[in-house]
């Protein structure tokens, strides 16, 4: 894809212009509360998690983020994570359980 | 025909051919029964026992497999009389899919039953629900949870088992599991409760799933929902997480009986903080 012959004139330019361009990205709990974002493609989404934990007043220990059900890690990114604009992260809870 | 006659009889007189070794399936299960099933032990060995300190020793993030990681908060979970958390469990659970990947490169004949048949310990060709499905599914439902970008990289039908631990009411763990080898819904519960909404959610997720990726319903015939009241029970109120984790490391190798009993967890804790801290399952016992 990265070859400079103009294969797909229509595409190609406007992939590499959005390579690092910005997304807007939906951060989701599980009772339905929205809060959106906008983070460059190649900004680590670790940013991202830790202004969410700041905005609801939460350790972000104590919260998950998924996208698509996949874990996201602190290296991820949307470029890593091939994320599209208007995506969706699920904040997910710290879940214990023993049965007492 | 007499010249027939009478090489057949000259046959008969010869001695016989040594018979072809065709052991009975008794005879592979006790043999296998004898070398590979020693009695299900009580404590680590002394190499394990130093890689346990080792791990408990550790601070900060203490070891990482795919996408999850634990930290010693979570480690500590794995504790005497801890509760298991989400971090546990799904560490262990990448561990068990980990393992699964593995042994599908070693061998690509999937759906050999005869290289698996002889070797009841197999690893099964496997996929790993997080401790977040439930949730998304039994709250959100399919549609809401986006639930069908969760399998955007394979196909869920082509798997033997689908593992699914589930967190009830943040207090107890269960194991479930969509077995495709077997046609059944499973629930394994070390309190022994049968989970009515785990069986009708997971047929749900299955019509859903298969009308999404399949543009059909899901054919239900032959499937039953499995609830066996005879899996090992714990007895006490913190256990269940050590449970879960045993029910879907057994039954991901395709074992029905399970041999681990609530006497063990003192021990399965160890290993399961070693297996977690080091990234790297155990020999099945």
């Amino acid at each position: 894809m990265a070859d400079e012959e103009p294969q797909s004139p229509g595409t190609q330019p406007e992939v590499k212009q959005e390579d690092n361009a910005p997304i807007n990205i939906k951060v989701v709990t599980s009772s339905g509360e929205e809060v959106f974002f906008k983070i460059k493609r190649n900004t680590k989404l670790s940013k991202l998690q830790g202004a969410y934990a700041n905005k609801v007043g939460k350790d972000v220990q104590s919260i998950r983020f998924l996208y698509d059900g996949d874990r996201i890690t602190d290296d991820d990114t949307p470029n890593s994570l091939a994320m599209d604009d208007n995506d969706t992260i699920d904040v997910m809870v710290e879940q214990v359980g023993g049965h007492s | 025909m007499e010249r027939a006659l009478a090489k057949a009889k000259s046959t008969m007189n010869e001695p016989r051919p040594p018979k072809p070794f065709t052991p009975n399936f008794q005879k592979i299960w006790d043999s296998h029964a004898k070398t590979k099933l020693p009695p299900f032990p009580t404590a680590l060995p002394p190499d394990k026992q130093q890689q346990l300190k080792a791990v408990q020793k550790k601070r900060g993030v203490v070891s990482k497999f795919a996408r999850e990681q634990v930290n010693e908060t979570d480690i500590s979970r794995l504790g005497p009389k801890q509760w298991l958390n989400d971090e546990c469990i799904n560490f262990y659970g990448a561990l068990i899919l980990g393992r699964s990947e593995a042994s599908k490169e070693n061998a690509p004949a999937v759906n050999g039953n005869a290289s698996k048949s002889k070797i009841p310990s197999q690893p099964l060709n496997c996929w790993y629900f997080s401790t977040f499905f439930w949730p998304k599914l039994f709250k959100d439902g399919y549609e809401a949870a986006r639930l069908a970008k969760w399998t955007k990289k394979f196909d869920i039908f082509e798997k033997d088992i689908v593992l699914i631990p589930i967190n009830h009411g943040n207090t107890h763990w269960t194991s479930a599991a969509i077995n495709f080898r077997k046609k059944r819904i499973e629930s394994y519960d070390s309190m022994a409760v049968y989970h009515k909404m785990v069986f009708k959610h997971l047929r749900g997720y299955l019509d859903s799933e298969h009308r999404n990726k399949k543009k059909k319903p899901f054919d239900f015939t032959g499937w039953e929902d499995y609830s066996p009241d005879d899996v090992p029970q714990q007895e006490n109120g913190y256990d269940c997480g050590v449970f879960t984790c045993c029910f879907l490391e057994a039954i991901s190798r395709g074992e029905d009986a399970f041999r681990f009993t609530q006497q063990h967890m003192p021990y399965l804790r160890q290993r399961l903080t070693v297996e977690i801290g080091t990234a790297q399952l155990l020999e099945p016992q």
